[in-house]
């Protein structure tokens, strides 16, 4: 196995950084091709007009493909360069094998396809430099290479190799032959069952993603096409995806003000939560007094009783503190919580106790050994917490809507169910369903966006234990 | 300046020495009178210090409402605003939630729910997390896109089932458009059916719920099998394939067993998660929990917690508020004996 040398390394970020341009500029396009998209009047209408970008006139098929395009781009690329920098970032030696150039060279024809010479360069010059350190030929010798291959294949040289070696497979003795039947029927079942498994598990994650899909392919298509057809296309081509449907959401719709209530709430309730139970959990986990036992045990049993019978009371007391309808109402309650304080206080009890006592005798207040210990040591688990908490904040839906019921206190839940989609009044009122899938979706992707680049932490916290029923 | 803050700086000194001087000649003092008790206070004090942002917050939004709950469901005629109440009466505010109809509708309501969906998604979760041990390549995929339902809103998603069986064409004229659930069934030669518009049946709308109550609670039970089977020792499966167990008896006879504490664990939690289905009954059917079915009147599909915030919602009225306690802690009660069964049948049946 060889190591990557530090020329690759600097190959690597200068690549890395030419992508991140392109990245930077494509998202500056997107938000301006965002901002030019012209809403129409009404909110059923399809506006077919031209647009004035930076000299050119271009119509609105050819900015929705433009949309479309770079969102495809902005959806393989950041990920990518995150991947990237993850690995220039990495202090411990890679090893290298005969993928990595390869995957070199796939990314210097994406780069070429994207339009990005000079990245593609810079993986090209890459690729070579890993391919001589990993095989001590170079790309002319690869080439040939795969000539050779190429040409036993075409005069039948490799079926020739393939025919001596069945021939020579027949001369071995006969109990030689039997074991290879036997082996040969394992294999038969153990090919069937894989096929069975892999089967299963594809029938299964299509009918977990086939929401997600239908929800961004239906944001995208337009309000006539939804009403009229009998059976709704699978898929949209590049020029029809109708992305003002997500500007119309955001805006005739409300829905800004509604994601950046969730946010505040969804800020402060979490920030809330992490101090008061890194503090509660500290004092359950390493403080000596009485009762502490009795305390946490108490607090455990209240895991138990469902939470509509605080609910009631909580109403009750909201009102009377003159909170109904406004975010106090939605911030206080969870400002804390019983299940976090117990997940931290299981991973605070397995930081080892001579560390506190040699803290104390190195005359290292509490507070500073929680600051400086404990919290960089159960920093994955607070992670834990925070990300799960936000998700609360993000979900929450029956709360919000019993205590803020006005519309500017609105949080996205309760605005997805409230807000009518329809036009027309009484009896002519018909569901806009691709608006209303479009306001799904903003709200749907910035959580997936998050639960991408936090999975290891999100899955960790769960599969210790979960809070979702 | 400078001289200022020397002198401030030795001040702060002195200060702290004669405090520290003192507090040892005084714990000395308490000692040597066997008061030694009394300065272990800061221990406590600290305790508080810790505990007090937490335990306050829990007094006021936990601890309390139990009991004033408890307390609610026995009164009568209780005004929210005022705090004022006619008088009391013991099991009154039971009797009328146990007698009311649309509480045993419910009830019959989130029994279903909790025994169809529940057993579903812990024998497909189940399955899903072997399938998912025995391969390796794309596991990481498979395991992604598993995961991803525990990390949406379920609101938003509810919609789009709502949406998905529902179809693209409906309106009050034509219930019966074509979503992508029934273009699915007249692929196969099958009749559209109104799932949740106007012209549905129970069957039909329970049917969703209990897809979606699957849909959403996969997830959880995935990660937390798979995170169960990879912990199994690989030397059982290996020992049981000398002596030529097969693969579906190595399944029964050694991952499940050895699993047996996930599986309880989840079989508590999802029976207790899924007793208080709401959200994704509001989000499928509509915040009434009720579809209109023009002349045969209405379908209910509300669920106890829906019946419970049905109460709070008209918390305007006096005495309403009693009802909502009342059957929130018949709630409590149910949840409570299920959670005990379980419990003593585990017992027996886990294996630690």
């Amino acid at each position: 196995m060889k190591r990557i040398t530090k020329k690759i390394k600097r190959l690597d970020l200068i690549a890395t950084l030419i992508d991140l341009v392109y990245v930077f500029a494509g998202l500056a396009l997107i938000t301006y091709f965002f901002i030019i998209l012209k809403e129409p009047q009404y909110i059923t209408e399809v506006i077919n007009t031209t647009y004035p970008v930076m000299g050119f006139t271009i119509t609105s098929a050819q900015l929705n493909a433009g949309i479309s395009i770079l969102v495809g781009y902005l959806v393989v690329f950041i990920p990518l360069i995150v991947s990237h920098t993850k690995r220039i970032r990495n202090k411990d030696d890679i090893e290298m094998d005969e993928w990595t150039y390869r995957t070199q060279y796939l990314y210097m024809f994406m780069s070429l396809f994207t339009l990005n010479p000079f990245s593609a360069f810079v993986r090209y010059l890459m690729a070579t430099d890993i391919l001589e350190t990993v095989q001590d030929y170079g790309f002319l010798q690869a080439t040939k290479n795969v000539l050779v291959t190429l040409k036993d294949f075409f005069t039948g040289k490799t079926f020739k190799r393939i025919k001596e070696k069945r021939e020579h497979r027949k001369v071995q003795s006969e109990t030689q032959a039997d074991l290879e039947k036997i082996s040969r029927q394992d294999l038969l079942v153990k090919v069937l069952v894989m096929v069975a498994t892999y089967t299963f598990l594809t029938m299964i994650a299509l009918f977990i993603f086939i929401p997600f899909y239908w929800m961004m392919i239906t944001a995208l298509k337009t309000h006539q096409e939804l009403s009229n057809a009998i059976t709704p296309r699978m898929f949209v081509g590049i020029s029809e995806m109708q992305w003002v449907n997500f500007k119309v959401a955001l805006t005739q719709f409300n829905f800004y003000t509604y994601i950046a209530n969730t946010i505040y709430v969804g800020i402060l309730s979490m920030i809330g939560t992490v101090i008061t139970t890194i503090l509660a959990a500290f004092a359950f986990s390493r403080l000596d007094f009485k009762g502490r036992e009795f305390i946490f045990s108490i607090l455990l049993m209240t895991m138990m009783i469902p939470g509509e019978l605080y609910t009631i009371t909580n109403y009750i007391t909201v009102r009377n503190l003159g909170w109904y309808d406004s975010f106090y109402a939605l911030i206080f309650p969870f400002m804390t919580s019983v299940f976090y304080i117990f997940f931290l206080r299981q991973s605070f009890k397995q930081i080892p106790d001579t560390l506190y006592r040699a803290a104390q005798v190195d005359g290292c207040g509490d507070f500073k050994y929680l600051r400086r210990v404990m919290i960089p040591i159960a920093k994955p688990t607070i992670i834990t917490i925070t990300i799960l908490s936000a998700i609360g904040a993000w979900d929450a839906y029956i709360w919000p809507q019993l205590v803020a019921p006005s519309e500017e206190h609105w949080l996205i839940s309760v605005a997805l169910r409230s807000t009518s989609f329809v036009t027309g009044e009484g009896s002519d009122a018909r569901p806009v369903y691709n608006l209303q899938l479009a306001a799904i979706a903003l709200v749907t992707v910035p959580l997936l966006i998050i639960f991408f680049s936090l999975k290891k932490y999100i899955i960790r916290g769960v599969g210790r234990s979960g809070t979702k029923g | 300046m400078k001289d200022f803050k020397q002198k401030l700086r030795d001040f702060l000194w002195r200060a702290r020495n004669t405090i520290h001087f003192s507090s040892v000649r005084t714990t000395e003092f308490f000692q040597r009178h066997h008061l030694g008790f009394i300065t272990r206070w800061p221990g406590w004090l600290k305790a508080i210090f810790y505990l007090a942002p937490a335990l306050t917050l829990l007094a006021i939004f936990t601890f309390y409402p139990i009991f004033n709950s408890f307390l609610i469901s026995f009164y009568t005629g209780y005004n929210i605003q005022t705090g004022e109440f006619d008088g009391y009466t013991f099991l009154g505010n039971y009797a009328v939630v146990l007698q009311h109809a649309n509480f045993k509708q419910a009830v019959l309501n989130t029994a279903i729910i909790v025994f169809v969906s529940v057993p579903i998604t812990i024998i497909v979760g189940l399955l899903i997390a072997v399938a998912l041990n025995a391969v390796k390549p794309l596991k990481s995929f498979y395991q992604t896109i598993f995961f991803l339902p525990y990390v949406t809103n379920t609101i938003a998603i509810g919609l789009v089932f709502a949406f998905i069986f529902s179809g693209n064409t409906n309106t009050i004229a034509n219930p019966v458009g074509l979503g992508l659930a029934n273009q699915v069934i007249t692929l196969f030669g099958g009749k559209p059916i109104a799932w949740v518009a106007t012209g549905a049946t129970y069957w039909s709308a329970m049917t969703v719920i209990l897809a979606y109550s699957v849909w959403n609670g996969l997830a959880f039970k995935i990660i937390v099998f798979l995170a169960g089977i990879q912990g199994i020792d690989k030397q059982y499966y290996q020992a049981a394939q000398i002596d030529g167990a097969s693969r579906s008896k190595s399944f029964t006879r050694i991952t499940v067993p050895l699993i047996s504490p996930m599986i309880f664990y989840i079989l508590i939690t999802s029976v207790i998660g899924s007793f208080k289905t709401y959200s994704s009954v509001v989000a499928i059917i509509n915040r009434e929990g009720l579809i209109t079915t023009g002349a045969q009147g209405s379908i209910n599909l509300k669920t106890i917690v829906f019946y419970i915030y049905d109460y709070i919602g008209g918390a305007a009225l006096n005495g309403v508020m009693s009802y909502a306690s009342a059957a929130a802690i018949i709630l409590f009660a149910i949840i409570l004996v299920f959670t005990v069964i379980q419990l003593q049948v585990g017992k027996r049946r886990v294996h630690y």
